[in-house]
């Protein structure tokens, strides 16, 4: 079997092919690892390849599986995992020369889950240093780019998996998400980024960034692969669903949406403006597309939004920098100058401001659960813009100036201050030839209702059908990674 | 509204620097806030006034935002 014919597909595919016996395990290792060793020197993809215990694990797997031991969907996928996962006996970085010789001898929590499942861990994905930044770029691994078009940026903080998983070198992987760092980049890759509710997956062991706003996040080629990865990973909360099963039958699970029930709420203001035309037409279409199909859609008020960034920068800094001045004595000068900035800048952020920051988030929370009593789910682009190119600093949409990381997470961000289950999934391609994303967020703890209906909305873009899986098989769209 | 303020300059860092207790800091890093050259943070200066912004809201007797939940239910 040729290796684009395995490494384009999803979990849901492979799975069935590991139970009809037509690879093992040890296949899909091997034929994942060629394509890493392919195409990672111009991907910058992973900082580390985990040959050895992927080979380990592939050939125990492969094992357990052929004498009748089969655990479920994930025995024997193999993935990948952000560089803020601890890894048992595997370089630890969090993307930054101030780790650059940890190895840990305790997997993080969610890696024990998923390894528990029978996953295969390839190794530790390229990211911004320590997540701090949206737009991925990393002065000591390298900057990831694109896999769509390799002179632009794929997104971050969790720039590899999003990359990653786009150019088929993990079938899945996880990352994190304080501002979109999840959604921002799976958008701008073309692929599934989903983010559960605040607290749903349990962080222990996940080098925090800001432990007032960091949710974990999954990167699939599709919304069942999210569902069967998120299951997998998801805690159970005393009187909130779902709930982690023995089995996880994600087809029959999500294709019984009742479409006639459900509301969909479209923000006045703030998420449809200073965006790229053709994406708003992209997202529009997606909304159509609810509505021709008897979803109730209907214009809802969000919290005034203009000071949300602010908001989120005065509880992110004094956090990220209370973490770090453990190492800050020894390793100030390991640090990137932008994040030595952030932390700098987290000194001098007056206390009161702090809690004022957390009240006014947890004001949000209140107006967002109230908007919720009037709709089950919320539309919106992922991003403003498609993947910037690399070493821009600014974009001007609509005659106006903004950072790239702000517009980069500028329709996420709010949704770690609310602490919603959002997901976002692609929506197109735009002429300039880069994958566009719309965001879809849901009820706190209501994430299978979001997953059913972002499958719904997956069946009729056909995202997968039509693109998917074009940069393997294309040679056109192959962009000389591997040239 | 709030009292107009004079411009930060880099000497009133480096006053705190030398009279609070904090980590140190090199002067690039306080460059990068008083005239900053990556496009994560808009600089102190900008921070400063958009909290004014926050400072007027009237919020009331809302608390800070903690867990949604810390019901996780053991295995």
């Amino acid at each position: 079997m040729k290796n684009f014919t395995l490494t384009d597909k999803p979990i849901t595919e492979l799975a069935t092919m590991i139970q009809k016996g037509i690879v093992s395990p040890i296949d899909l290792a091997d034929a994942f690892l060629r394509q890493i060793e392919t195409i990672n020197n111009a991907l910058k993809a992973y900082i580390t390849v985990a040959e050895e215990k992927a080979h380990l694990a592939a050939q125990e797997a492969t094992e357990q599986i052929r004498k009748g031991n089969y655990l479920g969907m994930l025995h024997g996928i193999p993935y990948a995992c952000k560089d803020l996962f601890q890894t048992r006996d595997i370089l630890t970085t969090g993307g930054s020369r101030v780790l650059a010789e940890w190895i840990p001898d305790t997997d993080a929590d969610a890696i024990q889950k998923l390894n528990a499942s029978g996953g295969v861990l390839l190794g530790k994905l390229n990211q911004h240093e320590f997540a701090y930044g949206a737009t991925g770029e990393n002065d000591h691994f390298g900057t990831v780019p694109n896999p769509w078009d390799l002179s632009c940026l794929a997104g971050g903080s969790s720039s590899g998996s999003a990359a990653a998983v786009a150019a088929g070198l993990a079938v899945y992987a996880l990352g994190t998400d304080t501002g979109g760092s999840t959604r921002a980049p799976a958008a701008l890759c073309g692929v599934v980024g989903l983010k559960p509710t605040y607290g749903r997956i349990a962080l222990k062991g996940v080098i925090p960034y800001c432990w007032s706003l960091d949710h974990i996040g999954i990167f699939t080629r599709s919304t069942i692969d999210a569902y069967v990865v998120y299951k997998t990973l998801a805690q159970n909360i005393k009187g909130k669903a779902p709930l982690q099963r023995k089995t996880v039958e994600p087809l029959s699970d999500l294709a019984c949406l009742d479409t006639g029930k459900l509301r969909i709420g479209i923000p006045r203001s703030f998420f449809y403006e200073k965006m790229d035309p053709e994406i708003l037409e992209s997202v529009k279409g997606v909304i159509r597309e609810f509505e021709e199909n008897r979803f109730e859609v209907m214009d809802i008020d969000m919290p005034p939004m203009e000071n949300t960034r602010t908001v989120s920068l005065l509880i992110q800094l004094p956090e990220v920098l209370s973490y770090h001045s453990r190492y800050l004595p020894e390793k100030r000068g390991l640090y990137g100058e932008d994040m030595r900035g952030g932390m700098a800048l987290g000194q001098f952020i007056l206390a009161e401001n702090y809690i004022r920051a957390k009240r006014v988030m947890q004001e949000y929370r209140l107006h967002i659960e109230q908007t919720f009593e009037d709709v089950d789910m919320i539309i919106t682009p992922a991003c403003p813009i498609t993947a910037p190119k690399i070493g821009s600093r600014f974009i001007t949409v609509e005659g106006e100036k903004e950072p790239i990381g702000n517009a980069i997470t500028r329709f996420t961000s709010f949704f770690n201050l609310t602490g919603n289950p959002a997901i976002s999934i692609p929506c197109g391609m735009h002429s300039n030839g880069l994958p566009m994303g719309v965001q879809l967020v849901g009820r706190h703890f209501e994430e299978d209702q979001l997953l059913k209906s972002a499958h719904f909305l997956e069946k009729q873009i056909g995202w997968y059908q039509k693109y998917d899986g074009m940069i393997q098989k294309d040679p056109s769209k192959r962009l000389k990674i591997d040239a | 509204m709030g009292k107009e303020r004079r411009p930060l300059t880099k000497a009133t860092l480096e006053n705190i620097l030398a009279e609070f207790p904090t980590h140190e800091w090199a002067d690039s890093d306080l460059n990068e806030l008083v005239s900053p050259k990556h496009g994560v943070i808009s600089g102190f200066q900008q921070i400063n006034l958009d909290t004014q912004k926050l400072v007027e809201l009237d919020l009331k007797d809302i608390e800070p935002a903690g867990m949604l939940s810390t019901d996780v239910e053991k295995k």
